[in-house]
This record gives C-alpha cells, sequence and structure tokens, in this order.
C-alpha cells in the first residue's frame, strides 16, 4: 500500500478542533491514539471485527480502525474522552450501577456503541440490543452485564431523551 | 508452574515492618521472605511503592496489592480483605499496585509473590493482607488509648475512627497515625468476628469500574515516552522455521520507517517457552507506519520440519498410539456384562485477548532497563530480561499495568523479551505492539488432547473397573491436576506427552482441568444414560457410594482426605442444583436441560445447561449455577467471574477451535476465530453457598469447567445426538 502525500487534515473531536498534518488514509484510530493521545479508543483487530476501537461520527457509531481519518474530517467526532465531563452520561452511570466491566478494554467501544443505540431505540428490546452491539466483542463475558446496563440506561432516560 | 509457585508461596514467610512517613503519616509494609522458620532477623527495607497499607493525616488508606489485575477483580478483593481487618472506611481506601517486587533483586527467586496465575490470588493473600490490616488496626488502637490514657481494651474502632464509647472519645485514623508509626509492630492481634464484618461479604464495584467507564485505565498499550519508536515483529509462519531471505528496500522507502532488522530466535526451556520466536523487526515512528511497512515486506521462510505437518494428523496419529497401547495392554479377565467406550477430542484453542500483547521497554546507556506492561508474572517476566540481556536484577524496573484480558497467555514472557532486545538494539524507548493477527497466531495454546474412556459394567450397572488415557500435547499431562470423585474402585488413568513442536502450548483459562473435566464430565452422563439412571440421580449415587478407605494405601492418605472433604461439598451442591434448576420439572419439547461439575482447588460449582433446538439447530438458552468458593470476599465480583467463565468457555462450543496445516496456523482474527456475541449470551442464575467456615477459594476459572460437557449433555438430552468433540461449531453438530 502506497502513503498518501501529508497533509493538514482539519478535525473536530469532543468539540475541539485540531489540525494534524499527516497521510489523509491514516485510520482515524491511529491518529487518535498515537497522535492526538486520546488513548481511551483502543485498538483491537484493525478489521471491524471486534468493536474496541468504536466511536461516535455525528453521533452515529464507527469502527475508527478503519476510518480513514480524512473521511472524518467534517464530522463530529465523539470518544469515550468526550461522552461527559466525568463519567455521569447516563449510559456510562448504567455501566457503573451494573458494575459491567472486568479488564475493562472494550468498554468504551460498548458504551458509544449503546449511546448510539439508545439514541436511535430508546426503549429497545433484546433483539434490538442483539443487534446493535453485535459488533462489540469483550472476551471478559460481560453481556448479561451490558444487556441490564443499557435498559437501565433506558429506564434513567424515559423521561429525558439523550 | 502452578505447583511450584505454591511451594515457593509456602515456604516464605511474611514479615509486618512499621515505619513513619515523614510525618505525615504511617505505613506498614508486608514483605514476603524466603529466608527460613528460624530467622527472624529483619528483612530488607521496604521501598515506599511495596508498602502494604498507609495512612495519611488525612486519614486516606493506601492499600497495596501484589497481584496483578486482568478482570478478574482479585485486587478488589484483597484490599477488602484488608480494609476489613483495618476497619477503614471504604470510602477512604484508594487501592494501587505494588511495582516490581524488590525481594526481585536480591533473593534470586525465578517467580515470586506478584506472578499471578492458577486462581490463587485470594487464597494465597487472604492470611498475609489480613495479618497486616489486624496489627494497623491494634497499633491504631494502642496508640490512641495512650493519649487518652485509657487501656487498649477500653476502646474499638469504627470505620476509620478509633473510639473509646465509656469516655466519648473518639480520634479519625488520620489524626493518630503519626503516633501509631512510631510503635513496634504487635506480635498477635485478633481477627474480626465475620458477623461483624463491614466490608467483606458487599457486592462492591470493581475498583477499575470507575476509570474504565471513562477511558481512563491506563493499559500498557497507552503508555507514550518522549521519543518513543514503535515496533512490530513479522514472525515465521511455521514453528521452528528459519528466515531464508528478505528485500525490505520498498519498506525502508515508506515515510516514518526507520530501520528492519533480523531477530534471531532464543529457544530455551521447553515447557515455559522462555526464549522468542525471532523474525524481522520493523521500527517505525508509529503503530500505523509498522503495519504498512509490514505489508511491503518481503519475506521468504525457510518452514523446517514443521512444515508439512497439521493438527488433522496429530489426532489421527494419537488414534494410532492408542491402538497400539489397546494391542499391548492386558486387563484382567473379569466377565463384564457391558464395556463402554468413548473417546474425547479438544483441539489447540487460543486466546483472543482483547488488548493485543504489547511492551514498551528502555534500554538505558548505563546499563538500566525499564519496562512497562500488563504482565501476569511482573517477576517471572523481570527474570528472563535479566537472564537474556544479561544485566543484574537491581538495574531492572518494571511498571506494572492493566491488562486488556490474560487468561493464562499474559504470564508468559516472549512479548516482553521482544521490546526489551527491540529497545536494547535501537538504543531508544520503543513500544513493541502484536497485530490481532499475531496474537491468535503466535499463541501460548490450550494443549491438542485426545482422552479415551473405558468402563466395565455388571449386568445390574455397577461400574467394575473405569480406565481412562489422555494423549496430550502439554508436558503437564493428564488428569494431574483434579480430582475424580465419581468411583474409585480399580480406576486407572494413563498419560502420555506427545512430544511434539507443532504449537506452543501454555495455559488457558481453567489449565489442564479444563481438559481432564471436558471428557470425564461428559463420560459420567454417559454411563448414566447407558444404566438407564437420570444423570442427577446417578452422579448423586456414585457421590454418596462410601469410600473405600482400605484401597487407599498410606502414602495415599492425603488423596483420602482431601476426597474426603471435597466430596461431601460436591454432594451437596448437586442436592442444591436439583431444586434450584427445578431438574424434575418437565421442559417444553425441544428443550434439554445438562448437568456437569467442575473443581479447581477447592472451589467447587455445579451448572446445569439448557439448551433449546430452533429450526433443527442448537442454541444455549441458559445456565444455573450452584457455587461454593469458600467465603465470597465480594459476591458482586464472584458473580461477575462465574458469568464472564461461562461465556469464556461457549467459544470453542460455539466457534470450534485452532486448527494447523503446513504448519501454519488456519485461524488469523475475530472473522475465523468467532468468539461469543452478546447475542450468544444464555440467561445465567447463579446461587452462592457462601459457607462462613471456608476460607475464600479462588474463582478466576472453577466456573470454565462444567461448561461444554453441561452443554453437550443437554444436547444429548434434547436430540439424542452426542457430541465428544470441541472441533465442530455447535450449529453444525447435528450433522456429523
Amino acid at each position: 500500500m502506497k502513503s498518501l502525500p501529508m497533509a493538514e487534515i482539519p478535525l473536530k473531536i469532543n468539540d475541539q478542533s485540531y489540525s494534524v498534518a499527516i497521510d489523509p488514509g491514516v485510520p482515524l484510530l491511529w491518529v487518535l491514539r498515537d497522535t492526538l493521545h486520546l488513548t481511551g479508543t483502543k485498538y483491537g483487530c484493525g478489521k471491524a471485527l471486534c468493536g474496541c476501537c468504536t466511536v461516535l461520527a455525528n453521533g452515529s457509531p464507527v469502527r475508527s480502525c478503519v476510518t480513514p481519518v480524512i473521511a472524518a474530517s467534517g464530522m463530529e467526532i465523539t470518544t469515550i474522552e468526550g461522552l461527559s465531563e466525568d463519567g455521569d452520561h447516563p449510559v456510562q452511570k448504567a455501566w457503573q450501577e451494573e458494575d459491567v466491566p472486568q479488564c475493562g478494554y472494550c468498554q468504551a467501544g460498548q458504551i458509544l456503541s449503546a449511546v448510539s443505540l439508545l439514541r436511535a431505540t430508546p426503549h429497545p428490546t433484546d433483539e434490538d440490543i442483539d443487534q446493535a452491539m453485535s459488533g462489540n466483542l469483550c472476551r471478559c463475558g460481560t453481556y448479561k452485564r451490558i444487556r441490564l446496563a443499557i435498559l437501565r440506561a433506558a429506564e434513567t432516560t424515559r423521561k429525558t431523551p439523550l | 508452574m502452578k505447583a511450584s509457585k505454591g511451594k515457593n508461596m509456602l515456604s516464605r514467610r511474611s514479615f509486618l515492618k512499621a515505619s513513619g512517613l515523614a510525618g505525615t503519616g504511617f505505613a506498614i509494609s508486608v514483605i514476603f521472605s524466603s529466608r527460613t522458620e528460624a530467622s527472624d532477623s529483619p528483612v530488607t527495607e521496604a521501598l515506599e511503592d511495596e508498602l502494604g497499607i498507609s495512612i495519611d493525616e488525612e486519614g486516606k488508606v493506601t492499600i497495596r496489592v501484589y497481584p496483578q489485575e486482568m478482570g478478574q477483580g482479585a485486587t478488589t478483593g484483597i484490599a477488602m480483605i484488608t480494609a476489613e481487618e483495618l476497619d477503614a472506611d471504604w470510602s477512604q481506601v484508594v487501592v494501587e499496585q505494588v511495582g516490581l517486587d524488590r525481594s526481585f533483586a536480591t533473593d534470586g527467586e525465578y517467580y515470586g509473590r506478584q506472578d499471578t496465575g492458577g486462581s490463587t490470588s485470594i487464597e494465597g493473600e487472604w492470611m498475609p493482607m489480613r495479618e497486616a490490616g489486624a496489627k494497623t488496626r491494634l497499633m491504631l488502637i494502642q496508640a490512641a488509648a495512650s493519649f487518652w490514657g485509657v487501656s487498649v481494651d477500653e476502646c474499638d474502632t469504627e470505620p476509620g475512627v478509633v473510639v473509646c464509647p465509656g469516655k466519648d472519645k473518639r480520634l479519625g485514623f488520620g489524626e493518630i497515625a503519626v503516633a501509631a508509626g512510631k510503635l513496634p509492630v504487635p506480635p498477635q492481634a485478633t481477627f474480626r468476628n465475620p458477623d461483624d464484618y463491614r466490608i467483606v461479604g458487599r457486592p462492591l464495584p470493581n475498583r477499575i469500574t470507575q476509570s474504565a467507564v471513562r477511558g481512563r485505565t491506563i493499559y500498557s498499550a497507552d503508555v507514550k515516552l518522549p521519543d518513543m519508536e514503535y515496533a512490530m515483529i513479522v514472525r515465521p509462519p511455521v514453528r521452528g522455521g528459519r528466515l531464508r531471505r528478505f528485500e525490505a528496500r520498498e519498506a525502508l522507502a515508506m515515510p516514518g520507517v526507520r530501520s528492519v532488522f533480523v531477530l534471531d530466535p532464543i529457544d530455551r526451556d521447553e515447557e515455559f517457552c522462555k526464549g522468542i520466536r525471532g523474525g524481522l523487526v520493523i521500527v517505525g515512528d508509529s503503530t500505523w507506519t509498522c503495519m504498512q511497512a509490514r505489508q511491503a515486506l518481503q519475506v521468504e521462510w525457510d518452514d523446517g520440519p514443521n512444515g508439512q505437518r497439521s493438527s488433522d494428523e496429530l489426532f489421527e496419529e494419537f488414534g494410532h498410539i492408542h491402538e497400539e497401547a489397546e494391542t499391548s495392554r492386558e486387563r484382567p479377565s473379569t466377565p463384564s456384562f457391558k464395556t463402554l467406550v468413548a473417546d474425547y477430542e479438544s483441539p489447540y484453542l487460543a486466546h483472543g485477548l482483547m488488548e493485543p500483547l504489547n511492551a514498551t521497554a528502555h534500554c538505558k546507556p548505563d546499563g538500566r532497563v525499564e519496562i512497562w506492561i500488563g504482565s501476569q508474572s511482573p517477576h517471572y517476566t523481570a527474570s528472563n530480561i535479566a537472564e537474556i540481556l544479561k544485566v543484574d536484577r537491581s538495574l531492572i524496573t518494571l511498571h506494572p499495568h492493566a491488562m486488556g484480558g490474560g487468561f493464562g497467555r499474559r504470564f508468559f514472557t516472549d512479548f516482553a523479551l521482544e521490546a526489551a532486545i527491540v529497545s536494547k538494539k535501537r538504543n531508544k524507548p520503543v513500544k513493541l505492539v502484536w497485530t490481532r493477527e499475531d496474537e491468535v497466531q503466535f499463541s501460548f495454546y490450550h494443549p491438542l488432547r485426545k482422552d479415551y474412556y473405558r468402563c466395565e459394567l455388571d449386568d445390574a450397572g455397577n461400574i467394575l473397573s473405569l480406565e481412562r488415557n489422555a494423549y496430550t500435547t502439554h508436558p503437564w499431562g493428564g488428569f494431574q491436576g483434579s480430582d475424580f470423585c465419581y468411583w474409585h474402585r480399580n480406576v486407572s488413568s494413563y498419560s502420555y506427552f506427545h512430544e511434539e513442536k507443532l504449537l506452543q502450548c501454555g495455559s488457558w483459562r481453567s489449565v489442564m482441568p479444563h481438559l481432564d473435566h471436558f471428557s470425564q464430565e461428559i463420560f459420567i452422563d454417559e454411563l448414566a444414560h447407558a444404566v438407564g439412571k437420570d444423570p442427577l440421580d446417578y452422579r448423586l449415587e456414585l457421590l454418596t457410594t462410601p469410600f473405600p478407605k482400605e484401597l487407599f494405601e498410606p502414602e495415599q492418605s492425603s488423596q483420602l482426605e482431601r476426597l474426603e472433604y471435597i466430596q461431601p461439598i460436591l454432594t451437596r451442591l448437586h442436592e442444591e442444583m436439583r431444586s434450584f434448576c427445578d431438574w424434575s420439572r418437565p421442559r417444553p419439547e425441544g428443550v434439554g436441560l445438562g448437568i456437569a461439575a467442575g473443581i479447581y482447588h477447592s472451589s467447587i460449582i455445579v451448572q446445569v445447561a439448557e439448551v433449546e433446538m430452533l429450526d433443527g439447530k442448537p442454541r444455549v438458552s441458559k445456565f444455573y449455577c450452584v457455587a461454593d468458593c469458600g467465603l465470597a470476599i465480594n459476591p458482586n465480583l464472584v458473580r461477575g467471574q462465574i458469568e464472564g467463565a461461562i461465556l469464556w468457555a461457549m467459544a470453542p462450543v460455539l466457534y470450534g477451535g485452532i486448527d494447523v496445516t503446513q504448519g501454519r496456523v488456519v485461524q488469523s482474527s475475530f472473522h475465523n476465530m468467532p468468539i461469543p456475541k452478546i447475542g450468544d449470551s444464555p440467561e445465567i442464575d447463579i446461587k452462592l453457598i457462601n459457607p462462613t467456615d471456608r476460607s475464600p477459594q479462588g474463582v478466576g476459572e472453577f466456573a470454565v469447567l462444567p461448561v461444554a460437557p453441561a452443554i453437550y449433555n443437554a444436547l444429548h438430552k434434547v436430540s439424542g445426538k452426542r457430541i465428544r468433540s470441541l472441533r465442530v461449531p455447535l450449529d453444525q453438530v447435528m450433522q456429523l
């Protein structure tokens, strides 16, 4: 694969503007992690198979490991660091109340996928959850609690939609 | 690994040492020393980051734990044990990880207290940390009593506070810490009454939760140092293969690529593979640069003798070896009514850690080596680095990090050695990164194994003899770490280690007992079926048959003692399970239950899997678990480990294992080595027995053991199909 010439790429991440001089074909994941040191977004497979690298682009979940940085330019990118001021987003709170994480590595991706699910489907069924979360793998096997946390967050946001 | 580590731990003593913290509080250290019982001389001064408990003037309590955190929650549990005896206010407790244990530099041992595996953390830290907590509490009481001019007996504690109820006096731990730190560590202290526990037994959250949901947990993958380079290694695809030639011009011309060089393999110690595979190192200015350069490299390998071999062939070989053994095996010609034989296959299995392996190393010009790593074995890792780099142990510093999964894989040290060697060569800090493909293809695999069972029954269905044979690719063999509780007369076990070097084998969550249980727990179900009995009734019948004590030789007394300890617990769990899952209630058409049990050290569990047939395909819909792991320090975390272990062990059931053809691992990432998704996750109901008269036991692995057999036993119940292999994905087994 040939690398492209460097370019100044404007990015908006967590409401903050950046300009990064980089090959436009570099996946957003590595710009976040290696260049901007926003390490809450994780590398898991590099092929959009595991969901560890999930971020929100204009509110929709994307796999940053296969998203060229140029494609993210002009979009509002939200990473786990920018989801809330201090972990108090309803989904993050539900995650804490159900004590979901074990090793924790995949959880940023899980949470961002759940946020997107609940925005589109405020009261998801089990099937909705299975479908929306199927791209986010967890080797610790925290799925039971992920489901409970999503249902809990859905309950708490019944009055105040996300 | 487990056995030798256990022995080291037993021969060690824990020493407590108190010290003032420069007028701002006090600290007490819990140091393990390998000195003999006879010596009571003081141990080496503890470094600040090795202090077990410190209390500052504000009353903040810092508890530092030795075992490593990989998601199993042990560090939370150990802190709870300590805080309980200290009677700390849990909201004032901060939990930290000890850095590299300084005894590392002086005692010369290969393994240490920090090395974490075999579900031993809670069990091993229970007494020393309780003692540290209890003695610290007593020192705080002594200091307060002397300040108030009252006797120690008149004082007590409430969380974080020393009180003297008679005189209506109170002093926070922080207020009295400096004075307490000047006292000698008392020789004795009494433990708190379990009825009064305020922290132990509470379902508190995992200490990692708060940071994890904010994306703030720092794994070694997140480490960044000034002037750091990134490195990746292209390894020979076949074990024992060598680099023939390579062409790196194109790669080297790419922007950001700094160097491409050959890394020689290091072969050392077959059992633990302290070596590395070698290959071609790419060094660049970012992870992505290395990944891109890798695509541009042209590499030719000499595959060596493994280049034509496959895992299918190994299963066949095991069959031949067994047939040969059968022809020469003489059995007493007792007349039997029925002979039941069955063979079971388990393929190589990889871990699929969500955080692929990585380590950052900095070999400095003055000879010092620093390493940032998520490792299950800091002590063992540093031992290996010292040996390979030929540096004095005192020059090594290791910064332990949270792990994005360990599951046995991160006990091994290859990735740390690679990082250290590359950094030394580059004279710079280097982050060595494995890709997902590397993680799947260069693992320390759960061994490939085939078991053969044979049982002779009389006409009433009684067992006359039972024989089991394990053919395995791991030197640890078969049946050695597991208790067989069902039958004790005429039982013979054989284990054959096939010394092949197709893949490197190692530990996979629950290690060898997983394979022992896989065959054993299905075979017991087969026996029940053969004699026409309900599987749960049959198990209880076997478990409650009186021991033939006369058959145990005097030298087997500890084995008998252990069985007498385990068997009643196992029996009780089966009885509990009967009502917990309402075993006898008829299930709807197309739904069946299967039962299996697991024993790992002294943690015991019985599981019932519910399998339903949907459009001719089986689906695991529910798991019931009844578990006794001794006193549950934190029921929330114990339940989490059981939930996670079920999903872990379902992976090969649902999706099969690792195949090798032409010496190469076929699978490479989650598309061809899937792991369970949320939609695969069954409903899980857990009952914890939580006995207060049994000390806490490990919970990281025991619940893995019965999962696959319980599912296959349920499948047999619902479909009549008997599956004895983890090689075929569940949605394909009906076509077998």
